[in-house]
């Protein structure tokens, strides 16, 4: 079946030059605004990164929608030992990299010492921002992948960050 | 005053395309700006498309939450912000009166693509601008119903209750307006 948006003769452009010269603009109810302002707090939160998360922990449509809903309740969260704020573990798909997953809130300003990868990590961020001292950044919807047999200290930007990691086995480094 | 209108336009492409790229990144201030910026026109669209004020409303705040989750695959160059929207906006109307069971015909409209929309060059946009701000509002109905619904004038005229003899006259006025607009330059 021809999807909608295919059955127009017409451009994209030029169905927005038809709409800008016969609509004229009418002010929504407020209520509108505020509702999605609402929900972009709530579960909607960190729908930007959906195609990500899926991606990296093999989620389905649901599971997505499910790990999105938790996120936005603050009682399914965990609270953490500093330098983890609090926490909120989930299962990756049987494709995922690696065995474990949790979106993590870390304390700005934070270092967690270094320390090698027995099996492959991915960090990717929904907040904030971290970095190592291999010299990678991320911010909001980039990743740190680590190899098995990595090692790298990670420090968290000047406020506090929420990474999805994908993670297994790690073990300190001398300090 | 065409190349400051297309300096204008150029800017605001900008704008959005930065209030995307904001978006993509999770930033709800920038959502928040791209729907002061939009909310109006696409209010004002679903309403003349749904003619049911509740419905436009949540299709309204629908474009907007489609456009948050989608923020990343949006790309500058192939096409301006607010025509990714409109075109959100377009989908989210057929799919609600699909739901609620209105007919939609299985062929392509009356009618072919608009060709004066089609061109690009600032001189040309400005004159059918000029030619569509002209159009009566009954014509710019049929138009909207005929290339965003993709209705055929059988389907018009029994929405809008008149003989479809009228609709077809009132979409051949809109284009031989459009038309002689071009001309006139």
């Amino acid at each position: 079946m021809t999807r909608p948006e295919d059955e127009t003769p017409m451009s994209p452009e030029a169905l927005a030059e038809l709409a800008q010269a016969l609509v004229e603009p009418v002010r929504a109810p407020p209520s509108v605004r505020a509702s999605l302002l609402a929900r972009l707090k709530g579960e909607s939160r960190y729908a930007p990164f959906g195609c990500s998360l899926k991606d990296v922990f093999d989620l389905s449509d649901a599971g997505l929608v499910d790990l999105l809903a938790r996120a936005s309740q603050s009682e399914r969260w965990t609270a953490g030992i500093p330098p983890v704020r609090r926490y909120l573990d989930f299962r990756p798909g049987p494709a995922a990299l690696a065995p474990r997953a949790g979106l993590v809130t870390l304390a700005a300003g934070c270092r967690i010492p270094a320390h090698r990868h027995d099996e492959p990590e991915v960090m990717l961020v929904l907040e904030g921002q971290v970095s190592d001292d291999l010299g990678r950044v991320a911010g909001p919807g980039e990743r740190i992948a680590s190899q098995v047999g990595a090692a790298h200290a990670v420090t968290v930007g000047p406020r506090d960050a929420t990474v999805a990691l994908l993670h297994g086995r790690i073990h300190l480094l001398g300090t | 005053v065409t190349a400051a209108r297309t300096e204008d336009e150029a800017k605001d492409g900008a704008d959005d395309a930065r209030l995307l790229s904001r978006m993509a990144r999770g930033e709800n201030e920038a959502l928040a700006e791209l729907y002061d910026r939009h909310a109006g026109l696409l209010y004002g669209l679903l309403l003349k498309l749904l003619r049911d004020a509740k419905d436009a409303e949540d299709a309204l705040q629908d474009v907007f939450l489609g456009a948050w989750q989608d923020a990343a695959r949006f790309d500058p160059e192939r096409g301006s912000g607010v025509a990714w929207l409109v075109m959100r906006a377009r989908s989210g109307a057929l799919d609600r009166l699909r739901r609620a069971g209105v007919r939609r015909a299985e062929a392509l409209p009356d009618a072919d693509a608009l060709p004066a929309l089609e061109r690009q060059s600032p001189e040309e946009r400005l004159a059918v601008r000029a030619a569509l701000a002209e159009l009566p509002e009954d014509v710019g109905t049929v138009l909207l119903q005929t290339y965003f619904l993709g209705r055929t004038a059988r389907e018009i005229a029994a929405e809008l209750g008149v003989p479809e003899g009228t609709v077809r006259s009132r979409l051949a006025r809109g284009l031989a307006i459009l038309a002689v607009g071009l001309d006139e330059r």
